[in-house]
């Protein structure tokens, strides 16, 4: 392979710099204002409508000004290396994360972000797994995405900011007619799906896992309680595979 | 055995689904598709997408390839495409003879200087995309709003230089040959009497916008309008006998209108393509 040519290098920079950034830099010289200012609009609102897409819920607890802000500097600063469209979302997700603090932004933004490109990742999840309807061995279905989060951010809006943290778990997955569901699930729960998502196992050894982790004493403490858990977990189409 | 594209075809959007999925007028011949819109979906956009491709033949049209571009290739991506087009049998890739990255994407396409060590340059990551996918690709003339400095040569000396170094087909958009004809004040008709068009292996039509100064804006969001259609039909007739058997697509991006006026449009070119397929007969006759 040849080396990149420097002056091309050195054009691509200073333009891409300048279209990060136009206020802030110096239009390169040999580009003219008129079409530089198409080029800084069709940039920044293709970003920006991407965002705006994925979080309305974010996007409504703050004056424009102040989004577009935020906008502005995921795409002046954040470099994105994923050539796809739809994981534009994740990578502002991840810049947000990296600088709320120093932007000086809500401490449950980053978890409220989160839970809104959640929605994203269930609804584009890549298939997987698909015939394992009548397997012993449970498995996750590859749609579902579970976090805990440090605030509720699924009762965040324009009208109740959360002053305190608030331990919160939340799944989502796909139904079968490719419906995003979103469910309140508790520690145990989230304990349990730990277990399958480590990898496939029987619903009585995934049980058994779960009482050691809980230190129960007795491994079949959670026999009963945690089958009617798993079978409502299979009905919902959440968890994969049969009981017995 | 892949699904060769031919005559007139629609770009595969989502906003078009339902009403392509109640279709009962016209066939439509083909569909093309951006690789980085589906290409890592599943769900409802992979059984969507499965539910067409195995019904009707498909162009890869990719937006994120970043030609130009002097970051390094991306191969996961070229990668990602080859596995894509196996996946649904599509024959044909083409990409924008632009640059969209730099230190990260920039998720629109910019134009490259027309210089010499560009053409080297491009040249030599188009051959290492044709390497792994193992088949030619389609260079696109992009629109563009500005000649970036340090330009040594003609765009259209540019284009056919990268051509015939890296042995890649030509995409030609007539759509932009008309924008930047208008913004940049050349004959288009002339414009394209320079691009090699034995090598055109895929072309677009489309609409643009018009700014409130006369600054035209390659949109896809509007209708066709009369001098595109006109040079099309002008680059059919340069194009001699392939100009019936290479496909054509109608880009619309947004603002959609109801499809049945979408397939006119479809209807117009693929009317132009048998056109020029009979008018090529009766010259060698």
């Amino acid at each position: 392979m040849p080396t990149a040519p420097r002056s091309l290098h050195n054009f691509q920079q200073e333009f891409s710099s300048y279209l990060r950034s136009p206020k802030q830099r110096k239009r390169p010289s040999g580009i003219p204002a008129r079409p530089a200012h198409i080029y800084e609009e069709l940039l920044f609102n293709n970003i920006c409508g991407f965002i705006d897409a994925c979080f309305p819920v974010a996007k409504s607890l703050f004056a424009e000004k102040r989004w577009r802000a935020m906008c502005r500097g995921f795409f002046r600063d954040w470099q994105s290396h994923t050539p796809y469209f739809s994981k534009i979302p994740e990578q502002f997700v991840q810049y947000i994360k990296a600088n709320h603090a120093e932007l000086k932004l809500p401490a449950y933004l980053p978890d409220l972000l989160h839970y809104e490109w959640l929605e994203l990742a269930v609804d584009t999840a890549k298939d997987k797994n698909s015939n394992r309807a009548n397997s012993l061995r449970l498995m996750l279905n590859s749609s579902v995405r579970y976090a805990r989060y440090d605030w509720p951010v699924h009762r965040i809006s324009s009208t109740y900011r959360p002053r305190k943290p608030h331990n919160t778990f939340l799944l989502l997955h796909r139904n079968t007619e490719f419906e995003v569901k979103f469910l309140e699930i508790n520690e145990i729960t989230a304990q349990l799906l730990d277990i399958l998502a480590a990898g496939a196992t029987s619903a009585k050894d995934a049980l058994k896992q779960l009482a050691k982790k809980l230190g129960y004493a007795n491994p079949d403490t959670l026999q009963v309680h945690g089958y009617v858990l798993l079978a409502d977990l299979i009905k919902q189409n959440i968890v994969q595979g049969i009981l017995s | 055995m892949n699904k060769h594209a031919h005559g007139a075809g629609l770009g595969f959007r989502r906003e078009l689904l339902s009403e392509l999925d109640a279709w009962q007028g016209r066939p439509i011949d083909f569909f093309e598709i951006a690789p980085e819109n589906w290409a890592i979906n599943g769900g409802r956009y992979a059984k969507d997408l499965r539910r067409f491709t195995e019904r009707y033949a498909f162009v890869c049209h990719g937006l994120s390839l970043s030609i130009g571009s002097t970051d390094a290739l991306d191969v996961t991506l070229v990668k990602g495409i080859k596995q894509f087009m196996r996946e649904h049998r599509i024959g044909l890739y083409t990409e924008h003879l632009s640059w969209c990255s730099h230190a990260g994407h920039l998720y629109d396409l910019l134009p490259i200087p027309c210089s010499q060590e560009a053409v080297s340059w491009v040249s030599s990551r188009v051959r290492q995309v044709q390497d792994i996918l193992g088949m030619q690709i389609g260079l696109e003339n992009a629109s563009y709003y500005l000649s970036p400095p340090g330009a040594e040569m003609k765009e259209q000396e540019f284009i056919t230089e990268i051509i015939r170094e890296s042995d890649c087909l030509l995409h030609l958009d007539v759509n932009n040959v008309y924008v930047n004809s208008q913004n940049f004040g050349y004959d288009a008709k002339k414009y394209l009497d320079d691009l090699p068009l034995d090598r055109v292996c895929y072309l677009h039509v489309a609409g643009h916008y018009v700014e409130s100064d006369g600054f035209l804006v390659d949109t896809h969001g509007a209708d066709v309008i009369d001098p595109v259609w006109s040079l099309l039909d002008y680059a059919y007739q340069s194009m001699g006998e392939s100009a019936s058997i290479v496909p054509t697509c109608l880009e619309r991006d947004f603002n959609f209108p109801p499809l049945s006026e979408l397939m006119t449009e479809v209807d117009i070119i693929r009317a132009k393509q048998q056109n020029a397929g009979k008018a090529s007969l009766k010259k060698r006759a």
